[in-house]
C-alpha cells in the first residue's frame, strides 16, 4: 500500500494522458465551435504529398488542437488561471467589477480615423447628402470605473475629436456628455458584450432625434429575454460570468418591411426589425437586424421623412430599429461587405441623407472605406 | 515535434510507453530508434534521411578507427576524414546561409545567390553526439558499437534529441544494452518531466509574450528595458532548462539516466561560475573535444589565451549562424580572461551580495548580444537600458510589467535552490503524495489549456 502511494504520481500522470487519449479517438467530433462561431478544422487528408511537404503534420496539429476533449472548459482554464497570475486582460478582455467583460481597447489609429472621416466627408459632399456622424465611445472608455486598475488606456478621446475635426460639415453628434451623465442611472453596455443594451441606443436615438428636430414620442412595450451571452463572454473565457439579458423595444405603431440584400442570395423578408430566431443562440446580438449584412432595406410607409443611408459597424443594429419610425426608407450599409458601388444606390434610390453611425473601434482600424464610391 | 504539445503527450506517448514496455528487451532499442525518426521527422520526413546517412557513416568509421587503433598515422586521418564529414553536414545545413551572407559583404562578391537550406531540427545536438563517439573511440576510451541500431538509438533518441543535453557515447554505452526500467525510476521520469513543463509553459511561455512585446515597443524607458531582457533572461533558462528536465524525465521513462544541464545557473558568483553552471553538456563538450585536445592551460599562457579564444568563438558560433552569436561568445571570452587573471580574487573577498550582482548584470547584458541578431538594434536596445531619454517606464510598458510582475517574481525565486527546497518540504509532509499527485495533474491541465487557448480563435464578425 506504502508503495503504490510512492507512484501515485505517475500512476495519475498515465491514466490522465491515456483517458484523454482514448477520449480524442472515440468521442464525437464537433463540426461548429458555437463560442468561436466558426466550423472547426476537419480530420486531415491523408497523402504522400502532403506527408512530404508537411501539410499532413501542420492539419492534423489543428485537428487535435480543435477537437481536444473538454477544450471550451480547458480555455476557461486558462483564462482564470491567467487572472490568479494577475494578467487580468491576458485574451484582450478584462474581468471587470460588477460583472463586466470588458474588450482592451483596440489597436485603433489617429491617421486610420482622420482617412476614414475624409472619406466619408467627401462622399457626401459629391452626393449633396444632408450628412450626420455618430462616433460611439467603447464600453471600456464610458465604464472606466469598472476596469481593473492595471489595464491599457483607453484612446477614444483622441479618435472621437479627430473625427469631430475632420469632418467638415458633417453634422457630429458627441455622445460623450451625454453618457457622462446618465451612465450611473441607465445601462448603457451590456456586461458580456460589447455593443450598447437597447436603453443605450434608445439615448443615442434621443440624441440624433435632437439634432435632427424629430420628436420621440413613441411609446414601447419592453420585451425580456435572457441569457445572452456576448462576444466578450466568448473571447475573454469566463465561462462562470453571468449572462446578460437582451431587451426588445416594441413601437407597437411601427409596422415595417424589412429586406436583407446579399448579392448572389435570396433577399430575406421580415416583418419587423426583430428576427427573433437568432434569439436561440447564445449569442441573441444578431436579433438587431439579423446581424451583419452588406446592405439592409427597411420601408415604413407611414413615416413623415425621406430615404436615408446608414454606413455602419454593428453598433447601428438595435439603433437603426428606432430611426425606422422616422424615415419611409433606410438603406444600411456595412463597409466591410459592400463592394458596389454606393453612389449608385444614392442615385438610383434618390437618397438625400446619410448617417456615419461608427464604434471608435472601428472607425480607427477599419480601413474598408476606401471601397466607397 | 516537440514536447510541450499535445500530439506528443497524448497521442505519441501513449502509443510509445505501452509497446515500449510489452517489448522484449531485445527489441527495445529497434523500436526506440523506429519511433525516433517518426519523432524527428514529424514536421520535415525528408531530414529522416539525414540523420540515416549520419547514423550510418558514424557507424562505419566507429568501426574503422577501432580496427585501425594501433597504426596512429591511420587512425588519425580516419578521425580527421570523420570530424570533417560530420562538420562539413553541420556546416552545409546549418551556416552555408550565413557564410555566403558574409562573403557578400565583400563588394566585389555581392552579387551571389544566398542559397535557401532550411535547418534540419537538432543537427548541432546530434552531430556533436556523434562526434562524441568516434573521438572517444579513437582515443580508447571506449568500445566500437557493433550493433547498429543501438548506436542509432543512441544519437536518434527521441528525449535529447532536439534540444540536449548532449549526452557524451561513453556516458550511455552501457545503458544502450543494459538498462533496467523500474516503477521508481519512472515516477521520477514523470516528476521530472511535469517540472521541466511547467517551467516551458507557465513561466518561460509568458516570459516570452511579455519579451516579444516590449523588445519591439518603443519608449519604454530605462525601467521598461530591463525589465524586458530580464524577462528574456528567465524565458531563455525556463526553457532551455525545462526543455532539460522534460528530456531527462522522459529518458528515465525509458530507463535512461541523462546528465544534468542546468544547475541554477543565475545564483552565481562569476561568469567562470555561470558557465560551469549553465549548458553543463555543451560546455564539458567543448572542454573535452577542442579545448584539452588544443593543451588547455599545459601550454604556456599565451596559448591557453588562444585556446580560449577559439572554445569561446565557437561556443557562439555554435549557438547560431549568425554574427551576434559569435560576439556573444567572445564577449565571456574577454570576461573569463579577466576574471582568470585579478577578477575572481576581488569577487572572493567583497561581499557575496556584490559578486551575485556582478554576474547577473554581465549575464543580463549578454542576453541582448544574444537576441539581437541585428546589431543596429541590438545597440539601441544597450543604449535604452543606460539612457534616460524615454524616463523611468514609458505608459505602455507600465501596464504590461505590472501585469507580469508576479509571475516574474515567481520566476526569479524559481531560479534559485530555495524554492525547490521549499517545494520538497510541502512535499514531504505526511500526505506529501497527495500533493505531488494533485500537483501532476495541475501542472498537466494547465498545459492543456494553455496549448488549447493558443489555437481559441472567436471569429467575431461571424456573418452566416
Amino acid at each position: 500500500m506504502k508503495n503504490i502511494k510512492k507512484y501515485m504520481p505517475s500512476i495519475a500522470f498515465l491514466l490522465a494522458i491515456f483517458i484523454f487519449f482514448g477520449a480524442f479517438l472515440f468521442a464525437p467530433k464537433k463540426e461548429f465551435s458555437e463560442n468561436e462561431k466558426r466550423i472547426l478544422s476537419k480530420a486531415p487528408e491523408i497523402s504522400f504529398e502532403n506527408l512530404a511537404n508537411g501539410k499532413l503534420t501542420k492539419d492534423f496539429e489543428t485537428y487535435v488542437s480543435d477537437h481536444f476533449p473538454l477544450r471550451d472548459f480547458f480555455v476557461g482554464v486558462q483564462s482564470y488561471f491567467d487572472l490568479l497570475c494577475g494578467r487580468n486582460g491576458a485574451a484582450e478582455v478584462y474581468y471587470c467589477k460588477d460583472g463586466y467583460l470588458i474588450s482592451a481597447p483596440a489597436d485603433v489609429s489617429v491617421e486610420t480615423t482622420e482617412s476614414n472621416v475624409k472619406a466619408f466627408k467627401t462622399f457626401a459632399e459629391k452626393n449633396k447628402l444632408d450628412a450626420t456622424m455618430i462616433v460611439v465611445p467603447s464600453a471600456g472608455y464610458v465604464m472606466e470605473k469598472v476596469l481593473p486598475s492595471n489595464h491599457k488606456n483607453f484612446i477614444d478621446d483622441e479618435i472621437i475629436n479627430t473625427a469631430k475635426e475632420n469632418c467638415g460639415n458633417i453634422t457630429f453628434i458627441d455622445l460623450r456628455e451625454d453618457f457622462e451623465n446618465i451612465k450611473n442611472d441607465v445601462q448603457l453596455y451590456y456586461k458580456t458584450d460589447h455593443h450598447l443594451t437597447s436603453a443605450g441606443a434608445y439615448e443615442m436615438y434621443k440624441a440624433f432625434a435632437e439634432s435632427k428636430g424629430f420628436s420621440t414620442s413613441a411609446e414601447y412595450d419592453i420585451e425580456t429575454v435572457e441569457g445572452f451571452y456576448g462576444t466578450a463572454y466568448s473571447k475573454g473565457g469566463f465561462w462562470l460570468s453571468n449572462p446578460d439579458s437582451i431587451e426588445l423595444w416594441h413601437n407597437k405603431k411601427l409596422d415595417v418591411k424589412v429586406e436583407i440584400i446579399e448579392t448572389g442570395k435570396e433577399t430575406v423578408t421580415n416583418d419587423s426589425v426583430f428576427f427573433k430566431n437568432q434569439l436561440e443562440n447564445a449569442d441573441k446580438y444578431p436579433v438587431f437586424l439579423d446581424g451583419n449584412h452588406s446592405l439592409v432595406k427597411i420601408t415604413n410607409p407611414d413615416a413623415k421623412g425621406g430615404k436615408l443611408l446608414v454606413l455602419k459597424d454593428s453598433f447601428a443594429h438595435c439603433f437603426t430599429g428606432f430611426l425606422a419610425e422616422q424615415y419611409s426608407e433606410i438603406y444600411m450599409v456595412d463597409m466591410r461587405y459592400y463592394r458596389t458601388s454606393l453612389t449608385e444606390l444614392v442615385t438610383e434610390n434618390s437618397i438625400s441623407e446619410v448617417l456615419y453611425l461608427y464604434g471608435t473601434d472601428n472607425l480607427g482600424t477599419d480601413t474598408n472605406s476606401v471601397w466607397l464610391q | 515535434m516537440v514536447f510541450s504539445s499535445l500530439i506528443f503527450i497524448f497521442i505519441y506517448l501513449c502509443i510509445v510507453l505501452p509497446i515500449y514496455y510489452i517489448l522484449p528487451r531485445k527489441a527495445k532499442n529497434l523500436f526506440l530508434f523506429a519511433v525516433s525518426l517518426v519523432f524527428y521527422g514529424y514536421g520535415e520526413p525528408v531530414f529522416i534521411i539525414l540523420m540515416i546517412i549520419s547514423v550510418t557513416l558514424n557507424y562505419l568509421f566507429g568501426i574503422l578507427l577501432e580496427k585501425h587503433r594501433d597504426n596512429k598515422k591511420k587512425a588519425k586521418l580516419l578521425l580527421a576524414v570523420n570530424v570533417i564529414i560530420n562538420l562539413a553536414m553541420l556546416g552545409f545545413f546549418k551556416y552555408a546561409v550565413f557564410a555566403v551572407d558574409t562573403v557578400k559583404l565583400i563588394p566585389a562578391l555581392s552579387h551571389l545567390n544566398t542559397p535557401q537550406i532550411p535547418l534540419p531540427i537538432g543537427i548541432s545536438f546530434y552531430t556533436f553526439q556523434s562526434m562524441s563517439y568516434t573521438i572517444d573511440v579513437y582515443r580508447g576510451q571506449c568500445k566500437a558499437q557493433k550493433n547498429y541500431v543501438a548506436l542509432g538509438t543512441y544519437v536518434a533518441l527521441f528525449p535529447q534529441l532536439i534540444a540536449g543535453p548532449i549526452v557524451r557515447y561513453i556516458d550511455v554505452a552501457e545503458q544502450l544494452e543494459k538498462r533496467r526500467e523500474t516503477l521508481q525510476k519512472f515516477t521520477n521520469g514523470v516528476k521530472l518531466f511535469m517540472v521541466g513543463m511547467a517551467k516551458k509553459v507557465l513561466i518561460a511561455n509568458q516570459m516570452g509574450e511579455l519579451w516579444a512585446q516590449l523588445k519591439t515597443a518603443e519608449g519604454n524607458g530605462v525601467v521598461g528595458a530591463w525589465v524586458g531582457i530580464i524577462a528574456f533572461t528567465l524565458q531563455i533558462y525556463f526553457d532551455f532548462s525545462g526543455y532539460s528536465d522534460m528530456a531527462r524525465g522522459l529518458g528515465n521513462m525509458l530507463g535512461f539516466d541523462f546528465v544534468k544541464n542546468f544547475d541554477y545557473p543565475y545564483i552565481s558568483k562569476s561568469i567562470t561560475e555561470f558557465w560551469r553552471r549553465w549548458h553543463i553538456s555543451l560546455s564539458t563538450w567543448f572542454k573535452e573535444y577542442v579545448y584539452i585536445p588544443l593543451g588547455g592551460n599545459r601550454k604556456g599562457k599565451s596559448r591557453m589565451v588562444f585556446n580560449l579564444f577559439a572554445v569561446w568563438f565557437l561556443t557562439g558560433l555554435w549557438h547560431g549562424a549568425s554574427w551576434n552569436f559569435v560576439l556573444w561568445g567572445l564577449y565571456f571570452f574577454v570576461i573569463l580572461i579577466f576574471e582568470k587573471s585579478v577578477l575572481l580574487k576581488v569577487l572572493d573577498k567583497i561581499p557575496s551580495v556584490f559578486s551575485h550582482l556582478y554576474a547577473l548584470f554581465f549575464i543580463v547584458l549578454g542576453w541582448v548580444i544574444f537576441d539581437f541578431t541585428d546589431m543596429g538594434a541590438m545597440g539601441q536596445y544597450i543604449v535604452s537600458m543606460f539612457s534616460p531619454q524615454n524616463g523611468l517606464i514609458g505608459e505602455g510598458a507600465r501596464v504590461l510589467v505590472l501585469s507580469y510582475l508576479p509571475l516574474m517574481a515567481v520566476g526569479g525565486f524559481a531560479c534559485t535552490p530555495l524554492c525547490r527546497k521549499a517545494i520538497e518540504k510541502v512535499f514531504s509532509v505526511k500526505c506529501g503524495w497527495i500533493l505531488e499527485t494533485a500537483a501532476v495533474i495541475a501542472v498537466l491541465a494547465l498545459c492543456i489549456a494553455s496549448l488549447v487557448s493558443s489555437s481559441y480563435n472567436p471569429f467575431l464578425y461571424f456573418r452566416f
